[in-house]
């Protein structure tokens, strides 16, 4: 990741703002070289002019601009989207690539998570009936604890695999 | 008005005291407002692709013999031939030691902007020559990016706001990768890494899903 200047350093106007935190946010060390020094709203307070550019990090929430599709495609849902999809190449092949993972693998691991809830749950129910010998009941225990380490280690795993410095979501 | 970065001219060679000798040199040379940046042969050719997105990258000077340290697996020639495929425009020169040699070259004048011989940079009068020349094609270099910038601006602008003609929807394309081929080359490798990772969550889930028998032995 990289540190970007949303109002780009090499305009004078924005000079003051070189070092001003709220003006400093993460981006794709590739993103940030496609923006470069791209301001279409230039002599205006403003950050987006017409139909061109940027939603602001700071003040608005970019999930009202795009949307992501299952195929990983980011889908404009209003200016200015598409001119950041262009400006941006959002829907290049190796970005819908590893959105399309990321989502499938929240889906994964949500899944997982699900599975380990009900497995410990039926677990915990077969250790309140009665009648179980001590054996039993310490042979349930460890298939718990088994239970959640390996599932919790896969959750983790398909968590970090995919943190590629590649367009973070 | 925009007061662009600086311009920065790159640097490479495996050898770290030649490397340090020749950027002293450009530096006493070239205008404070280009910037020299030196870097150590890298393993791979693929591992420039810092070097060729940054959009301050104005000229790479490469010697031609980088595979002394064992480091790099290609020759100078070898990586700027790569780095010409990926930028079409960007001045690139071959700095070599061995002036004999500057004939064996003659075959890549398309790929590289000139020979520099080391010993014109030790004598004063030379190295302001070879200055001036990298200078010059520094500015047309960066004259090409600018024009480059602001008609891909202006056709970007217009495709959002009314149709494009064929031949302008063609150019905006060739505008685009233009712009994005170092980023493409890089993302191949990123993408080599994502497809590994997708197979090993396949496996894991395959795994997962796998419900020992009563025998003790995989379902699947």
């Amino acid at each position: 990741m990289s540190l970007d200047h949303f109002r780009p350093k090499s305009y004078p106007e924005f000079s003051d703002l070189i070092h001003d935190p709220h003006n400093l946010t993460w981006a794709c060390r590739r993103c940030n070289e496609l923006k470069h020094n791209h301001w279409p709203a230039l002599g205006t307070t403003e950050t987006i002019s017409g139909n061109e550019g940027f939603v602001d990090p700071f003040a608005e929430d970019r999930r009202d601009y795009f949307r992501v599709l299952s195929t990983g495609e980011l889908r404009p849902l209003k200016p200015p989207a598409p001119y950041l999809i262009s400006l941006l190449l959002l829907n290049r092949f190796a970005v819908r690539r590893i959105r399309k993972q990321r989502a499938l693998s929240a889906e994964r691991q949500a899944s997982l998570a699900d599975y380990l809830e009900a497995q410990t749950t039926r677990i915990n129910r077969l250790l309140e009936e009665e009648g179980r010998s001590d054996a039993e009941r310490a042979q349930l225990i460890r298939d718990r604890t088994v239970l959640k380490e390996i599932i919790g280690q896969a959750v983790e795993y398909l968590a970090v695999a995919l943190d590629f410095d590649l367009h973070q979501q | 008005m925009t007061t662009a970065g600086e311009p920065t001219v790159w640097l490479i060679d495996d050898n770290e005291h030649e490397l340090r000798t020749h950027r002293a040199l450009l530096e006493k040379t070239l205008p404070p407002n280009v910037r020299v940046d030196a870097i150590l042969a890298r393993a791979r050719l693929h591992d420039y692709s810092d070097v060729m997105s940054n959009r301050d990258t104005a000229c790479i000077i490469i010697d031609e013999r980088l595979k002394e340290t064992g480091v790099a697996n290609y020759q100078g020639i070898e990586l700027a031939n790569y780095l010409r495929g990926i930028n079409t425009k960007i001045p690139i020169y071959i700095l070599t030691n061995y002036a004999e040699e500057i004939d064996e070259f003659a075959d890549c004048q398309w790929t590289v902007e000139d020979i520099i011989s080391k010993s014109d940079m030790t004598v004063e009068k030379q190295k302001k020559a070879v200055v001036a020349r990298i200078l010059r094609r520094i500015d047309v270099y960066q004259d090409i990016i600018e024009v480059r910038q602001q008609r891909f601006r202006s056709l970007l602008k217009k495709s959002l706001n009314s149709e494009l003609t064929v031949d302008e929807e063609s150019e905006l394309g060739e505008l685009q990768l233009e712009r994005s081929s170092a980023i493409l080359a890089d993302e191949l490798l990123v993408l080599r890494q994502v497809n590994e990772v997708i197979r090993a969550h396949e496996r894991l889930m395959e795994l997962l899903e796998r419900r020992p028998n009563k025998d003790g032995q995989d379902a699947k």
